[in-house]
């Protein structure tokens, strides 16, 4: 049988009536105990930190570093602490950055308190939480951007190794002359690829390229394997 | 591509669709018979859009929950076939 034990709670907001307001709720509650109260991002992290917190509360909209920018830092540098965005109703995309950066949950401004803590005790358990209302909205936005991956991936797959490398670069950030200096191939010899790559892709732009290969992972890839 | 995952379940037309707080309830233009679908079946039936496979329902469930693609699409195809059973979709074969 499993003990429960008390959640230990961080509150970021970067008003100080919401702050205060969320601790009152939630110490009324037997299971949940807030140890740290934060108005900016940073903050956030940092408490989350010295209160060894299982739980940071944190705002979408906090000052400095927004609450995406926490959500990945505390899932990175907090070891066992879970992150609860609570942000706008609405935009299924902030939801989707809040749980890929990181975070366990997303609840909505919109909500009643007693969503809140139970959201709190589902994050608390392991689940993922987000508005019940915007289910259709977050899977209709992330089927299209699967959808938008695999166009990009079919799209790049009709390129050459050569011309892989060439946008790799390009995504990068890189000019023709210095993929030329890269890939140990004359500036022409570059730009020839990179008109190529345009053609195949059918973009007008290095920047149009870039998006996609980013939209398909390649720009990843290329991190991963510079890393 | 299996025949399965290129069926695409759309939306019957006729149904006027109302928001409550725990979920949608459907009701039929003229007979008035109203359906009651919680958040996740809602969330499903505004999925089916005639483009939209179970098979991409299905990845996108798992990708947002985390669970095992087997749990997932026996959910998934669960709600569709009270879907079905209720005459709130249709399908589009491939």
């Amino acid at each position: 049988m499993g003990v429960e034990t008390t959640a230990r709670v961080i509150v970021a907001d970067g008003q100080s009536l919401v702050r205060q307001a969320l601790r009152i709720a939630l110490e009324a509650q037997p299971d949940l105990d807030v140890v740290g109260e934060a108005h900016s991002g940073c903050q956030a992290v940092a408490e989350a930190s010295r209160a060894a917190a299982d739980i940071a509360l944190v705002s979408m909209e906090l000052p400095r570093c927004d609450g995406i920018e926490v959500a990945l830092r505390i899932s990175q540098e907090v070891e066992h602490c879970q992150v609860l965005v609570i942000g706008q109703n609405g935009d299924p995309h902030h939801v989707l950055e809040a749980l890929e950066a990181g975070a366990s949950g997303y609840v909505s401004r919109d909500q009643p308190i007693s969503e809140l803590i139970e959201a709190l005790r589902a994050v608390r358990r392991g689940e993922t939480v987000l508005p019940q209302t915007m289910l259709g909205s977050v899977l209709r936005t992330l089927i299209s951007r699967r959808r938008e991956e695999r166009e990009a991936a079919a799209l790049l797959s009709t390129l050459s190794k050569r011309e892989r490398e060439v946008l790799t670069l390009l995504g990068g950030g890189l000019g023709h002359n210095e993929i030329a200096r890269e890939l140990y191939i004359s500036p022409e010899t570059a730009r020839t690829h990179i008109k190529g790559i345009l053609l195949k892709l059918g973009v007008h732009s290095r920047l149009e390229a870039a998006a996609l290969a980013r939209k398909s992972g390649l720009a990843h890839e290329a991190e991963g394997a510079n890393a | 591509m299996t025949e399965a995952e290129c069926r695409r379940p759309v939306r019957r037309a006729g149904l006027r669709q109302h928001r409550v707080t725990s979920g949608v309830t459907l009701v039929e233009v003229g007979t008035h018979r109203a359906h009651r679908l919680n958040h996740t079946a809602a969330a499903i039936w505004d999925l089916c859009d005639g483009s939209t496979s179970a098979q991409e329902m299905v990845e996108a469930v798992c990708d947002l929950s985390g669970m095992p693609p087997d749990v997932i699409e026996e959910d998934v195809a669960g709600i569709l076939s009270q879907l079905d059973r209720e005459k709130l979709i249709v399908w589009n074969e491939g």
